[in-house]
């Protein structure tokens, strides 16, 4: 990513590691979130993303490096999370409280919370005041919970997953209110999802982790000027894989239905065999975290 | 900001309907049985002989009766929702919630402890008290007539309930001193171990009051026990006593008189009690265990839970 | 949600759909560009990249940025862009349109002037 001043960043984080016993979840990651930016946290399950995001509000032990929105987040954590909102997991509100009551107590809890943008974001949902999040499903308890959390002013959000559970017009109704209510130059959103072709165009920057590490990191912008996808036909196949691509694979049947991703530009001659293509995040996250499993449809 | 109030507030909105409960289902089923129930009011010997009155005797029975009862279900329900606290939002995960708040891990733990160990067993009293005297309004009407009833010294009554109340809510704090010690390291172990860790918290006292338990011979921890034990019931009561020379309707007077009296030396005593190496070493104990349920709140945030 | 090629970068594939709004004259010359958040609340997408398609937009003197004010049609810009879709048509799809008219046996007296309805 762009290399800023230390002041402006909003998250800094230089060899950071953290481990359960003998096991790294996070090992050794160094990257800079600056203000302003929506960042994209991918990676498999067990990747340690979650254990990432709970390192940065001071719910994990790291070992190297962490400053968040200046503070150190396990020393300062009450501090932080008065200018930082987490989301941890959709579906985690007191089950016993009604909406209404939990607006009451997150206003005397919260320093920057605001009752009324609550109340108005709430609207935009099928949920009332006096439900009790018991009797809400998931996806309505996941809307609950995103209309509290975007009630706060806070300069950092981090997003464990925010999106799970929540069908598309809720999906959409989230995406917009994140970049209506959040995107305003000043303010950063962290957020890891699995629904990563969905989410591409949202993003301004995208670290991708892999077992602990922090296999890219960089703004959107300098991906498509780095990658280079080109889309062939079957049969210059061998030609491609000569060439080293980080991925080869197939976008579908007929001519042209191959494709392979580059890290950096391929020599002329192979370019010339195939057409050069927008490197798709996916694509990208499959090539660089090598496992077959993932959300696109492959021929 | 001050946190306090909201976490108050979280405790009523979490736990009203279950104190509503308990306040009122008991003293509906008195009432009812007393009204219908066969209830034979006996005078014997001792009350005649303490000086009051007959009706007087049932009256004051049922306000101390109705106290008593009240403090102790809500000192067993606010019990066993303390020792369960380091756990308690865990089962449907919102524990993260909290945690996702700025809310620090002592205020956490120690505001809810307040509210159910301090305020509500003292309003619990409270409530015993009036409750008590709607009782005895049902019980003394039955056997004696609403007329009887009416003309209890109320002026009196009152000073005494205000009395007993007081000297209550003044002690009940120092009782919770002296039982800190068995309270957090109760809630330290069901935190480490949930139910087994109440398991492991009887045997060591059951150990520890066995034979076994004796270091060079000395019987440390039923000495203890009963040294907290003993500290605890003189917090509430320290066996000032009341002498009464009046009979019949005059000794309710001279009682009230004497009352506020008595509190104050009463109250005296049980502040002089606290200078006990028990106590202070039991505090210090109570205060190790404390930092202990913050330390694992603040590990297990961070592990799957 | 609208879906994007796999061929041209996002900012690129805005930055056409907006041309094309400009053809149609939506917003007119001398008119204001929606805002930067608008347009990333509508089509769900990144300000920054937004910003990126208008700066290109602007590159090719479509669009001026009016200081405090935001992104305004140039005049003249509906014309330059007409005039550019005209050429290219003129140029490259209506040879081909004529080749295949001339093998389907289409005449002038065949086809319908009139504005579709």
């Amino acid at each position: 990513m762009n290399v800023t001043a230390a002041t402006e960043a909003l998250v800094q984080a230089v060899n950071l590691s953290v481990s359960y016993g003998a096991k790294r979840a996070v090992d050794e990651v160094s990257f800079t979130i600056p203000k302003g930016r929506v960042v994209g946290l991918l990676g498999h399950n067990g990747a340690g993303k979650t254990t990432l995001m709970k390192a940065m509000v001071g719910l994990a032990k790291t070992q190297g490096q962490l400053s968040v929105l200046g503070l150190d987040p396990v020393r300062d954590r009450v501090a932080l999370l008065q200018s930082a909102c987490y989301i941890p997991d959709v579906a985690i509100l007191p089950r016993w409280a009604r909406v209404g009551e939990l607006i009451t107590l997150m206003s005397g809890l919260h320093p920057k919370f605001s009752a009324e943008r609550a109340r108005a974001l709430l609207k935009r949902t099928s949920v009332g005041l006096n439900d009790k999040v018991k009797t809400l499903s998931k996806g309505m308890v996941a809307q609950a919970h995103l209309a509290l959390i975007a009630a706060i002013d806070a300069r950092l959000m981090i997003l464990d997953e925010p999106t799970l559970g929540l069908d598309v017009l809720s999906r959409k109704s989230f995406y917009e209110m994140l970049i209506d209510e959040w995107c305003d130059g000043e303010r950063s959103v962290l957020i890891s999802t699995h629904q990563i072709e969905e989410i591409e165009t949202l993003l301004s920057d995208v670290l991708m982790l892999n077992e602990g590490k922090l296999v890219l990191s960089l703004s959107l912008e300098d991906m498509d000027r780095r990658f280079v996808a080109l889309s062939h036909d079957a049969a210059v196949a061998d030609q491609m894989a000569a060439a080293h691509p980080l991925l080869r694979y197939r976008t579908g049947p007929g001519p042209g239905g191959n494709a392979a991703i580059f890290d950096g530009e391929p020599p002329a001659d192979v370019q010339a065999l195939g057409q050069r293509m927008r490197p798709s995040l996916v694509d990208l996250f499959v090539a660089l975290t090598r496992k077959p499993e993932l959300n696109r449809t492959q021929f | 900001m001050n946190l306090l109030m909201p976490l108050m507030q979280r405790e009523w909105m979490q736990h009203r309907f279950g104190w509503a409960l308990t306040a009122t289902v008991p003293l509906l089923l008195a009432v009812l049985l007393l009204s219908f129930g066969n209830v034979q009011v006996q005078m014997d010997a001792e009350m005649g002989d303490s000086g009051m009155p007959p009706v007087v005797a049932v009256a004051a029975l049922s306000v101390v009766a109705s106290m008593a009862v009240m403090l102790l279900l809500a000192t067993v329900t606010s019990l066993v929702t303390v020792v369960g606290l380091a756990r308690r939002d865990h089962a449907d995960r919102s524990v993260e919630f909290w945690l996702s708040l700025p809310i620090g891990h002592s205020r956490s733990l120690a505001v809810p402890m307040g509210v159910h160990l301090v305020l509500v067993p003292l309003l619990a009293l409270l409530w015993g008290a009036l409750a008590g005297v709607l009782v005895s309004a049902v019980l003394v009407s039955r056997t004696y007539g609403f007329g009887a009833w009416l003309d209890l010294p109320w002026s009196d009554a009152a000073k005494l309930i205000g009395v007993l109340l007081t000297r209550s809510a003044l002690g009940w704090p120092l009782a919770l001193l002296w039982l800190a010690p068995l309270i957090l390291l109760a809630m330290l172990m069901f935190a480490w171990m949930r139910r087994w860790g109440l398991v492991v918290f009887g045997l060591l006292l059951a150990i520890g009051n066995s034979p076994l338990g004796a270091i060079a011979g000395y019987h440390w921890l039923p000495n203890w026990l009963s040294a907290m034990a003993q500290g605890a019931a003189g917090s509430l009561y320290s066996g000032g006593d009341l002498h009464i020379n009046a009979e019949g309707a005059g000794a309710a007077m001279e009682l009230a008189g004497k009352a506020p009296a008595w509190l104050i030396s009463d109250f005296a005593s049980s502040v002089a009690a606290l200078a006990s190496p028990v106590l202070l070493g039991g505090l210090v104990f109570a205060a190790a265990c404390f930092f202990g349920l913050v330390q694992w709140r603040k590990r297990g945030a961070s592990v799957a839970v | 949600m609208h879906t994007w090629d796999q061929k041209q970068p996002i900012y690129q594939q805005l930055a056409d759909i907006l041309l094309g709004r400009l053809i149609d004259g939506d917003p007119p010359e001398g008119e204001a560009m929606p805002s930067v958040r608008a347009l990333a609340s509508r089509y769900l997408i990144n300000p920054l990249t937004v910003h990126r398609a208008l700066q290109a937009l602007g590159d090719n003197g479509l669009l001026e940025s009016r200081r405090g004010l935001g992104m305004f049609v140039t005049t003249g810009a509906r014309e330059k862009l007409r005039a550019a879709e005209r050429e290219r048509f003129l140029k490259q799809e209506w040879p081909r349109l004529q080749e295949r008219l001339r093998r389907l046996g289409i005449g002038p007296e065949h086809l319908n002037w009139e504005n579709p309805q």
